[in-house]
């Protein structure tokens, strides 16, 4: 592993993600990317008891498709979720009797898991599994309100994903798709006080710029080196923000943003506000329209930035602002 | 990243915030909260006029039977759709009170009724009901000085 | 009485709309605004303006919460004159006992019947 700058490390390996599988409930299977989504659940509550039992079941699933397709037994599973204690990681691990390393920087989880598992196998180990998730009904109630409570949010609050997101790294191309990790940027915490739990976008967007403009300049290149740059989930309103902030650096990405939030929904005729959120958003749309694009060779080179807003369900109360973080990581066609 | 200030990070997003629709809002929320304090007086018209119950009987049946239908709409789910489109026109009667009450009863039945639906059943009203008591404690108390006073 | 009823309708309404306003230009959150509407109501009705609304509006007064401190402050006047001292304690739950017993009631049993669905 080569260090580039300040943050960014090189990969001298070849650290291929071989397979990805997305689950989706019923909301995203109504948006843009519905016919690139592995599996989805017509029910959102999966026919469970719970809805953090529905998202323990979509990541398990995730999990389990994976390791059946490809006859492999990683060397560690890593993963992540936004519910307290990443409960729902840690019981989709339960099952599945592997190694297990549990990550959170809630919705960049699967940026920090991509990047852990790629240090994993660049010091010795052959394969890792990683996965994310999230559900919008067990992150309404633990974050925000009672599902049936009569609530008016602003136009730039974001919707909560429900889906999960995994991913298989090895040394080996098992599908021989010729899709590596090429480099990670490890992002570092931005707080510029936003205050406001409704406005994530604002609160996230000079992380993902922090990390963007630190991955040019550890690897000496510009926006025109890739195809697409995609954040996580600024939603429309963040990837406005995030597009002024480049700006005032001297920095275009315009041709080359798009974002998993603005992506995963109809944002004009979907009630979804600005846009989806959630650590299973980032996942979901990489591991099923990206992933795509990149085994289909309509894309080389993706610069991905998934983004995570890292606030309590007390601190706002406290008075405190959010602090927000972006892993990056380069992916390329071989 | 070019250092920058909060307070001009703060001006750049609030200038590209989406516009709030504050007339349609308005609008909406005009018209369901009007409606529903409409049906009240409704029940109130009824209960007093052919009921015959005595105005102050009525005015506490006629909240009984406000909270009652609130709870049904939330049952049902339908009084989180009716929130989204009124806003505060859901949230300012005394139906909102009661769906403030009943969906998070609702809500933590997950975590079971003693320690979930009995025990957070006042996450979100229980503001209304603490700052309430409390001012009209208050002024109950510097009225019984008052009266007191009055009397010397 | 369709007077009645008209005067109901906006009262109750413009009610309505100052909150609304409150919700969509200020950093107030719902929760912040019923707990500024309930003590508003109490304090009006403590210097005896609220009752001249309730005139006037009739249900589009004493329906939104504002009523709900109306009739917590009313409860308390009551009681006070009747029970003197401990009134000051009581009445205003006495005022206000139907309502909440009610949203208590009604609460638990529409839990115990139905689950919570997820938004659309």
């Amino acid at each position: 592993m080569i260090k580039k700058g300040k943050q960014t490390y090189q990969f001298e390996k070849d650290i291929f993600i071989t397979d990805t599988y997305s689950v989706v409930g019923p909301k995203e299977n109504e948006g843009p990317l519905k016919n690139y989504f592995h599996k989805v659940f017509s029910d959102d509550l999966c026919g469970k008891n719970s809805y953090e039992c529905a998202e323990q079941h979509m990541s398990l699933t995730a999990a389990q498709e994976i390791l059946k397709t490809n006859y492999i037994n990683p060397d560690i599973y890593i993963g992540g979720d936004l519910l307290n204690q990443i409960i729902t990681t840690a019981f989709t691990a339960r099952q599945l009797n592997l190694p297990y390393w549990g990550v959170y920087t809630a919705c960049a989880s699967f940026g920090e898991a991509i990047q852990a598992a790629s240090i994993c196998i660049e010091s010795g180990m052959n394969s890792a599994m990683i996965s994310t998730s999230s559900h919008f009904s067990s992150a309404e109630r633990q974050y925000r309100t009672p599902l049936e409570l009569g609530v008016q949010r602003p136009d730039w609050a974001q919707w909560t994903v429900t889906g999960a997101g995994a991913a298989l790294l090895s040394t080996n191309d098992l599908d021989s798709n010729g899709i590596v990790i090429k480099s990670i940027t490890v992002g570092k915490i931005s707080d510029y006080g936003v205050t406001d739990v409704d406005n994530m976008g604002a609160a996230m967007a000079p992380a993902a710029a922090d990390s963007i403009i630190t991955h040019f300049e550890d690897n000496n290149v510009d926006s025109s080196y890739f195809d697409y740059i995609i954040t996580g989930d600024l939603a429309t309103y963040g990837s406005d923000i995030l597009i002024s902030l480049l700006n005032k650096n001297n920095i275009d990405i315009k041709n080359q943003h798009c974002d998993c939030g603005a992506l995963i929904y109809d944002t004009k005729a979907q009630h979804v506000y600005s846009g989806g959120s959630g650590a299973g958003c980032f996942a979901t749309v990489f591991c099923s329209y990206f992933y795509k694009l990149l085994c289909n060779r309509k894309i080389k080179r993706l610069l991905c930035v998934p983004t995570g807003a890292l606030l309590s369900t007390t601190s706002s109360q406290q008075g405190e602002s959010i602090p927000a973080v972006a892993h990056a990581f380069c992916v390329e066609v071989k | 990243m070019k250092k920058m200030s909060k307070e001009e990070y703060k001006t750049l997003y609030e200038q590209k915030k989406p516009k709030a629709k504050l007339f349609r809002n308005c609008s909406k929320a005009f018209l369901v909260g009007g409606l529903i304090c409409t049906i009240g007086q409704g029940i109130n018209d009824i209960l007093v006029k052919i009921a015959g119950i005595n105005e102050i009987d009525a005015s506490a049946y006629t909240s009984i039977i406000l909270v009652f239908i609130a709870a049904i709409l939330t049952g049902l789910g339908v009084y989180d759709d009716i929130g989204k489109f009124a806003g505060a026109g859901s949230v300012v009667p005394i139906t909102g009170f009661a769906n403030s009450v009943i969906s998070p009863a609702m809500e933590f039945k997950k975590e079971g009724l003693v320690f979930g639906t009995s025990a957070k059943i006042f996450v979100i009203a229980g503001p209304v009901i603490v700052y309430g008591l409390m001012t009209s404690t208050i002024c109950g108390l510097i009225y019984y000085i008052y009266r007191v006073v009055i009397a010397l | 009485m369709l007077k009645i009823y008209l005067s109901t309708f906006v009262v109750g309404g413009i009610l309505c709309v100052i909150a609304q306003i409150l919700l969509n230009k200020t950093t107030l959150k719902s929760a912040n605004i019923l707990v500024l509407y309930i003590v508003s109501g109490v304090l009006l009705s403590a210097v005896g303006i609220y009752e001249k609304l309730v005139e006037i509006g009739y249900s589009g007064a004493t329906v939104p919460l504002t009523g709900f401190g109306y009739a917590l402050m009313k409860g308390t006047k009551e009681a006070v004159v009747t029970e003197g001292f401990i009134g000051v304690f009581t009445g205003g739950l006495f005022g206000t006992a139907g309502g909440i017993t009610a949203a208590i009631v009604f609460g638990y049993l529409v839990a115990l019947m139905f689950n919570a669905k997820t938004k659309k």
